[in-house]
């Protein structure tokens, strides 16, 4: 599944939280490594340190999703992941190849506070029934129930 | 700018807002939005002792006793269970809780009602998802997309008249929302914001894509038409589909932003 990919990019990615890691293990363990580099990858990937993450473009193995066999290439540069492309794609959705393109950090200058924007509201996670559960939990504890 | 007439209520646990220019919306209506959310709450919730999914998950009676809004509600999960492989689900943990699915049902039945009622231009916010209809009184709505960490800070501002906008993420309550397929808490993102025609749809797969991580879950709804993603991993960077661009005021950044520029080279 694409998953394997996401979960292993995802533990490259995410190397210096080890505790975070702890918590994903499981599925990380069941999703053996999915993604090695392509023949025709460019640079040699070479180690970058501090970063889980060799520069180069890499190639994650063909998966099928419910919407057909999909397989995704990510370039690395710099220690992190650059962009990520399906160069295998069902083909009534050939032009969706392209998945995403990094945004960068987000810079002060793409913050702006709620008041100044003129909006009329914020989407945002606020609860979901677990959240509203643990909260529930912990209000009826401290009411006593 | 005239100000919106909004109307707050808190049901489901969470605050929610209708919203209309002037003259606002009828007041029966309203008052008929607030009392069907109320219901949905008494009956669905799985909190409630003597909802009808308490009552199934004690047992108490079976599923095909459920009324047909349940039977209905239950139907939509497993569906969206199959679409998302099993990102979604109704049943974690073994009990029963349709929640993460009802949100999005109850604000699209309210959205209707209004409708019924006569009314052209609307914002219905539960909790922070969030369906508007028609326009502000000075043009499209525009809705902003919370910073993950500073919750008085917008990084994106969505322009449209007509949408809808579901944000999940793991910021709020610590790492809530939990991987079907694992149980454990889904933690590579720090929110998943999700654009598209229908809030039910918008809210499950901005849930379904916080467990699946920015990757699959931007190309999941690369691959539906009409859905655009936004992702902010823990390094507070954004990754989005190509087309969610096309809804973003140049206000955050006044057009300058990274994520401006990277788009127009694609």
């Amino acid at each position: 599944m694409v998953v394997t990919i996401a979960a292993v990019l995802w533990m490259l990615t995410f190397k210096p939280h080890p505790q975070a890691q702890v918590q994903n293990q499981p599925v990380a363990q069941v999703t053996a490594p999915a993604v090695s580099p392509s023949p025709g990858s460019s640079p040699a990937p070479t180690p970058t340190p501090g970063s889980g993450l060799r520069d180069g473009t890499y190639t994650g193995s063909a998966v099928t999703m419910f919407f057909g066999t999909v397989q995704v290439q990510i370039v690395v540069a710099g220690g992190r992941i650059k962009s990520a492309t399906g160069i295998q794609m069902p083909s009534d959705r050939a032009e969706s190849a392209y998945i995403s393109q990094q945004a960068g950090p987000l810079l002060e200058s793409e913050v702006i506070s709620a008041q100044s924007a003129k909006i009329s509201g914020v989407s945002g996670a606020t609860y979901t029934s677990a959240a509203y559960q643990q909260s529930l939990q912990k209000a009826s504890a401290e009411a006593g129930g | 700018m005239a100000e919106l007439r909004r109307v707050t209520e808190e049901v489901m646990g969470m605050p929610i807002t209708l919203a209309a220019p002037e003259p606002g919306l009828p007041a029966e209506a309203v008052a008929d939005a607030f009392s069907d959310l109320r219901w949905v709450d008494r009956t669905f919730s799985p909190f409630i002792p003597e909802s009808v999914v308490s009552l199934i998950n004690r047992g108490e009676i079976r599923v095909q006793e459920a009324p047909a809004e349940v039977l209905e509600v239950l139907d939509l999960c497993a569906r969206f269970e199959r679409l998302t492989n099993g990102c979604f689900s109704a049943c974690i943990g073994g009990r029963l809780d349709p929640s993460g699915l009802v949100k999005g049902w109850a604000i699209d039945r309210v959205c209707s009602r209004l409708e019924r009622s006569g009314a052209a231009s609307y914002m219905v916010d539960a909790g922070g998802d969030i369906a508007v209809r028609g326009g502000d009184m000075d043009g499209p709505w525009r809705v902003g997309v919370r910073h993950p960490l500073e919750k008085d800070k917008v990084v994106r501002v969505v322009e449209a008249n007509d949408l809808a906008v579901a944000t999940s993420g793991t910021y709020e309550k610590g790492d809530h929302i939990l991987d079907p397929r694992t149980g454990l808490a889904a933690t590579t993102l720090l929110s998943f914001t999700v654009i598209g025609p229908d809030i039910l749809q918008a809210d499950v797969f901005a849930t379904s894509a916080c467990v699946m991580g920015w990757e699959e879950g931007l190309l999941f709804l690369d691959n539906l038409p009409g859905y655009e993603g936004y992702a902010i991993d823990h390094h507070l960077v954004g990754h989005f589909t190509r087309g969610f661009a096309r809804y973003c005021t140049a206000t955050c950044g006044e057009g300058q932003s990274p994520a401006a520029s990277s788009l127009a080279r694609v």
